[in-house]
């Protein structure tokens, strides 16, 4: 074809009515899916963060990574915090609760506790705008305690630069140390759900554990309800009526220490230790001081397991199944 | 204008309109609102000022005056008592002029009393027998003087060979003491409020008004995982403040954890651990310890004033 046989042809097609209706049913039916998928498609995401197992610090990581995760991912628009969790270590659980306050910052976050929010795990959701708690949840043990290492000195073997080098202070000093701690988590529970509580401070002092229904009588937690109910009410808060669930599951190991907490997980990874995990021998003095935020009951376990063979993680009982 | 630089000048057009594009894709990330790595909720909550506690002062300069005798320590029921834990005593006995025994591990309570003029009862793990009992209240007769020393029902770590697990130690010494009137409780005080850096840690004064010369001086003492004792018809010498509580859950209140007896002739305390170093110095705890010496330095002489000092009936409020 010459040039100007193409010349009059192009000019006869821009002029052609068909043509540019073809063309643009060709288009539409390209776009059309697209526009259905965007027609049909939820509001937003709501994401599900397990809090599962002891709060160590590979657990804090994960769950920290999860939540940073939530915060970054603009499709997301709520948090729900599943906790199934006795606490852990002190730093660990503060972690988490300085990362749920950042995320409460930024999105709603709602809380649903499954068989347990103690200590330190209560610590963790405690900054949550909304907490939910089934009958047989068990929520509270707001406290700490420390195992702090004995006083050496004086001792020929190891030449200490100060007098508290070897054991950070008398028994007396860390008295108030853990005050200190207890003023921290107390201080930080109230700040999260001072308008929600109706106990007090010095009776939330005491550490007790309460059923799901006292909690939510006391203000620790503030609806009977499961997970579904905690998803639902994060998509009302972020003003999705209609939304997709994502579960962001921290990558890792979850390591439990009490087989009610191991047996409620829904967690295809997990492992059930010993308590000694965190608490070590109770007939061996910690060489560093060791600040815990856990039930009381795990130290009696510990000293069960004390008694008989003790468990060493790795030999511990490993989840294969399914969730 | 010719074809090419039409073309040439929509080239053009597009390419600004891509760096556009590109340049918009990296400010607006840096507009948009942290995605949380840095920056965050403040934390009043984490006041430092407000977390750390303040110390009950600790001084001890307390000078034990006197003229104490012999103090026999009771070693021969299993007492839960070392050099240490009541080192601030024995320190205290000896600058006052006393001389300070110890009973043998299986027996000689009844020989060491023929010779002594106070006798220590400190946490005894096995109970006083009647011989046992009659031997100190013929010494009490004589004007002899008792210092007993309880301690509230404790679980420790006890380990046996490979065998490890939790036991209960009580402090039997119910026996020994009710014959005087006086009673030990069993359960542990705490009190969230009044405390020495920690809930076990109460804080006690002379209940008001009393003039007793046992707690002459004495504005505050800190004990140390301690438990309520009574006397019937005795003078109470130290009470916890309103807000303790006892680990029973009994309804808070000023609980008694020093007494006299009746007679004046025995001091209970529900609490041994205020006389170990580390603590013998906080508040007026070694102020105690002095009018502790000088109630063993009376021993011998007149008894019977200081029990009617107030007349006040040594139970709970």
């Amino acid at each position: 074809m010459s040039a100007s046989k193409l010349r009059r042809f192009l000019h006869r097609a821009t002029r052609s009515w068909v043509l540019f209706a073809v063309l643009g049913l060709v288009v539409g039916l390209l776009v059309a899916p697209f526009a259905f998928q965007a027609a049909n498609s939820p509001d937003g995401t709501v994401a599900v963060v397990p809090i599962e197992g002891g709060i160590d610090g590979a657990n804090a990581a994960s769950v920290s990574a999860a939540l940073q995760e939530a915060r970054s991912d603009p499709s997301i628009d709520a948090v729900v915090l599943v906790s199934n969790s006795p606490g852990g270590g002190a730093s660990a659980s503060e972690t988490l609760y300085l990362e749920v306050s950042r995320t409460a910052e930024q999105m709603p976050v709602v809380a649903s506790v499954d068989a347990m929010a103690a200590s330190g795990a209560y610590y963790a959701i405690a900054p949550a705008d909304h907490v939910y708690a089934k009958p047989s949840s068990l929520v509270g043990s707001v406290g700490v305690f420390v195992q702090r290492p004995q006083d050496p000195q004086p001792i020929d073997e190891v030449v200490a630069s100060g007098p508290k080098k070897l054991s950070g202070g008398n028994e007396r000093d860390w008295s108030y140390k853990t005050e200190s701690l207890r003023r921290a988590f107390v201080g930080a529970v109230f700040a999260s759900r001072g308008d929600n509580l109706t106990i007090s401070e010095e009776e939330l002092s005491k550490a007790g554990l309460f059923t799901g229904a006292q909690a939510v009588e006391n203000g620790m937690a503030d609806e009977v309800g499961g997970s579904s109910e905690a998803i639902r009410a994060a998509a009302d808060r972020a003003g999705l009526d209609d939304y997709r669930v994502k579960v962001l599951r921290p990558g890792g190991e979850a390591v439990f220490i009490s087989r009610a907490n191991y047996v409620a997980s829904g967690t295809e990874d997990k492992r059930l230790v010993s308590p000694n995990y965190f608490v070590g021998s109770l007939t061996e003095e910690p060489t560093v001081p060791n600040v815990l935020m856990l039930p009381p009951s795990v130290l009696a376990a510990s000293a069960d397991e004390a008694s008989g063979p003790t468990a060493a993680p790795n030999e511990s009982e490993r989840q294969e199944g399914t969730p | 204008m010719s074809e090419g630089r039409t073309v040439a000048t929509r080239l053009l057009v597009t390419a600004l309109v891509a760096l556009l594009v590109v340049g918009l894709a990296g400010i607006v990330p840096l507009l948009a609102p942290s995605s949380g790595i840095d920056g965050g909720p403040d934390h009043p909550e984490y006041d430092a000022d407000r977390l750390a506690p303040e110390r009950l002062e600790a001084s001890g300069n307390a000078n034990p005056r006197g003229d104490v005798g012999v103090v026999l320590f009771d070693r021969s029921h299993g007492n839960r008592v070392e050099g240490e834990e009541v080192s601030s005593l024995v320190r205290a006995v000896d600058q006052a002029g006393g001389e300070v025994q110890f009973t043998g591990h299986s027996g000689g309570l009844a020989s060491g009393l023929s010779e002594a003029d106070v006798l220590v009862i400190v946490d005894p793990a096995t109970s006083y027998t009647p011989s046992d009992v009659d031997a100190v209240e013929r010494f009490v007769d004589n004007g002899g003087r008792v210092l007993i020393l309880g301690e509230p029902n404790r679980k420790a770590v006890e380990s046996e060979g490979l065998e490890v697990g939790l036991s209960t130690r009580r402090s039997k010494v119910t026996t020994v003491a009710s014959p005087f009137g006086i009673s030990f409780g069993t359960q542990y005080l705490y009190d969230m409020e009044a405390n020495d850096g920690n809930f076990k840690n109460v804080v006690t004064s002379p209940p008001d008004g009393t003039n007793a010369e046992v707690v002459d001086g004495i504005d505050q003492v800190a004990l140390y995982t301690a438990v309520t004792v009574e006397a019937n018809r005795g003078t109470v010498l130290l009470r916890t403040a309103r807000t303790a509580e006892r680990s029973d859950e009994r309804t808070p209140g000023g609980f008694p954890v020093a007494v006299l007896s009746p007679g004046g002739n025995v001091m209970a305390v529900g609490d041994k651990t205020f006389l170990a170093e580390e603590y013998h110095a906080v508040a007026d705890n070694d102020v105690l310890v002095q009018r502790i010496v000088e109630f063993m330095a009376q021993a011998n002489q007149e008894a019977g004033q200081s029990s009617a000092d107030t007349g006040e009936t040594a139970t709970p409020e």
